[in-house]
């Protein structure tokens, strides 16, 4: 079972510390959310848990080995990364970009084996993405790209899951399919980190939450105990109304307007 | 196309274009069956074969850096000349000339292969600054320029105004009375340029979803930087040293084969060396059937054809690059 450990994590960035001594573990086959408003630095946390960025202090491991000693390519075929909003250039038809989650798995000039193919085809049930395999993935509207990146990730079947806002840009029900998709991967045994900004989303899916203001982490734990109406009120200094609904309870940020 | 179709198909027009260039020129001689011994067979073995020989290296090498160099900075305007690759090399080797090496031919091309790394190494610190298109297009017309004026300034200062001349007609880019000696100082690095290529071609790919991305994916960024750095520079310089500037073939050929191959990067590649070669083979060949008393220099013809092509692909992608 895969464990992802960060301990007294610090990340800087520009010489100003962006996380600040954080601990936490994404347990495998549970949804960790992480909230917090704008420049919390969530972002720089999901860098750093992904062996992207080298850490000031601290560190992240993985089944207890730190990822800056693992070999790239051995990190990457563990570890999913999504990050918000990548960059899509050149005409990559839908498969191929899919294909590129399985370049950890492959040699430097292997093709594709039966089981890369299998992965593939896979992921891209998963997202919902079979039908689009041979369009190019530039000209897709920004829900389909979202998929489609999604299912690249899913493709390298990683042990660890990290999203960054993985639901911006996307209609509702997209969004709710998205979801879903998380939630069917956590299912299947893997560690799922989400960066989300909303807040029913968050408390719908999530097992476990870590709230983020300025580097650290201000609460965390099981998300029933986490995110409730007063600590997310507190966290983002909004109003926050709970709702119950048969779908799971609904989080509002309110507030008057005028 | 299937790539392996499309490979064949490369394959197949660069033979003809290789059997083209051996035949065709002021005199008109059938590659094979050649009597031993016999003028044609001199001309055909001493002036034609070391001169397709080229062309089929540098072709390849100019067409496969042109279509890494476009992975690499996401980029379809970036091509060995107009990055200012080509004139930094041949700013090396006549950097070499001037210092007294004219008659040590392996220190003119050395030096053009460290002028060519040295560009590529600008540009690498340009990107890690993450510069946009635009930046690497003015970056490579301005390190163009620079390399031409010092080039300029190296022949002014020349002790010896025999030695000037011959330097002004090897920069304007030719294949012309290049010997088996010129063929075997370029082509093993052509080789070695092309074979770095190759291994960078799958992180080229990841590179399409951006750096972080590709990084998640285990690419080794800096390695690869260094593939292409040395890749281009290397081959690039070796053929520079040789022929002198010939520029746009790594700009028109990928473009002429993504319709063909995809716009995959890693598959665009190894069409792009076939399709250079064959263009290169194909050009050196009309420019010495066209009729006046003297040849005219192949880069000044690729420059004809190259330049408006650059015009009509900015004209085709303005908005979109910035």
């Amino acid at each position: 079972m895969s464990l992802l450990q960060a301990d007294a994590l610090v990340v800087r960035r520009g010489g100003r510390p962006v996380v600040h001594g954080l601990s936490l573990a994404l347990p495998p086959g549970e949804v960790t959310v992480i909230l917090g408003p704008n420049g919390a630095g969530k972002t720089s946390l999901l860098t750093a848990l992904a062996g992207l960025s080298v850490p000031a202090s601290g560190g992240v491991t993985l089944d207890g080995v730190a990822l800056a000693a693992m070999e790239p390519r051995a990190r990457a075929r563990r570890i999913g990364y999504l990050p918000q909003a990548p960059d899509l250039h050149w005409g990559l038809l839908v498969e191929a970009v899919v294909a590129l989650g399985r370049l950890p798995h492959r040699g430097a000039f292997a093709g594709l084996a039966a089981e890369d193919r299998q992965a593939i085809a896979t992921a891209m049930r998963l997202a919902d993405v079979a039908a689009l395999a041979g369009r190019p993935a530039n000209q897709l509207s920004g829900g389909e790209r979202a998929r489609v990146l999604a299912a690249r990730m899913i493709a390298g079947q990683p042990a660890v899951i990290l999203a960054d806002e993985p639901l911006a840009n996307l209609d509702p029900r997209h969004q709710l399919e998205m979801l879903r998709l998380f939630r069917a991967l956590a299912d299947r045994g893997a560690a799922v980190a989400l960066v989300l900004h909303d807040l029913s989303a968050a408390a719908r899916i999530a097992d476990r939450a870590v709230l983020m203001r300025d580097g650290k982490a201000v609460r965390q734990g099981r998300a029933t105990e986490v995110l409730t109406p007063a600590a997310l009120s507190l966290l983002f200094d909004v109003p926050v109304v709970r709702v119950e609904t048969a779908d799971g309870p609904a989080l509002l940020p309110l507030g008057a307007i005028r | 196309m299937r790539p392996a179709a499309l490979a064949a198909a490369l394959a197949l027009l660069v033979a003809l274009a290789f059997l083209f260039n051996l035949s065709a020129g002021k005199v008109f001689i059938p590659p094979f069956g050649l009597a031993a011994g016999s003028a044609d067979a001199l001309i055909m073995a001493e002036l034609r074969l070391p001169r397709a020989l080229l062309a089929l290296g540098i072709g390849a090498m100019l067409g496969a850096a042109g279509a890494a160099l476009q992975g690499w900075l996401r980029n379809p305007l970036a091509d060995p000349a107009v990055l200012g690759i080509s004139a930094s090399a041949a700013l090396g080797s006549v950097l070499a000339i001037f210092l007294g090496a004219a008659a040590t031919p392996a220190i003119v091309s050395a030096a053009g292969m460290a002028g060519a790394v040295v560009a590529m190494a600008l540009l690498l610190l340009l990107v890690g600054g993450g510069a946009s298109t635009t930046m690497f297009i003015l970056a490579g017309v301005i390190l163009s320029t620079l390399a031409g004026s010092l080039m300029a300034l190296l022949i002014s200062l020349a002790p010896t105004p025999f030695a000037l001349g011959e330097i002004v007609t090897w920069s304007m880019g030719a294949l012309t009375d290049r010997t088996m000696a010129d063929a075997a100082r370029a082509l093993p690095f052509i080789a070695l340029g092309l074979a770095l290529l190759m291994p960078a071609a799958r992180a080229l790919d990841a590179l399409s979803l951006g750096e972080e991305t590709a990084r998640s994916l285990g690419v080794r960024i800096g390695r690869m930087q260094a593939l292409i750095m040395l890749g281009t520079g290397l081959g690039v310089g070796a053929g520079v040293a040789v022929s002198g500037v010939v520029g746009f073939v790594g700009l028109i050929v990928p473009h002429l084969l993504r319709p063909l191959a995809g716009e995959q990067p890693s598959a665009i590649i190894l069409p792009s060396a076939l399709g250079g070669a064959a263009l290169l083979l194909t050009a050196d060949a009309l420019v010495r059937l066209v009729p006046g008393a003297q040849e005219l220099k192949l880069g000044i013809a690729m420059a004809l054809i190259g330049a408006p092509f650059f015009l009509l692909l900015l004209w085709r992608h303005r908005g979109r690059i910035g």
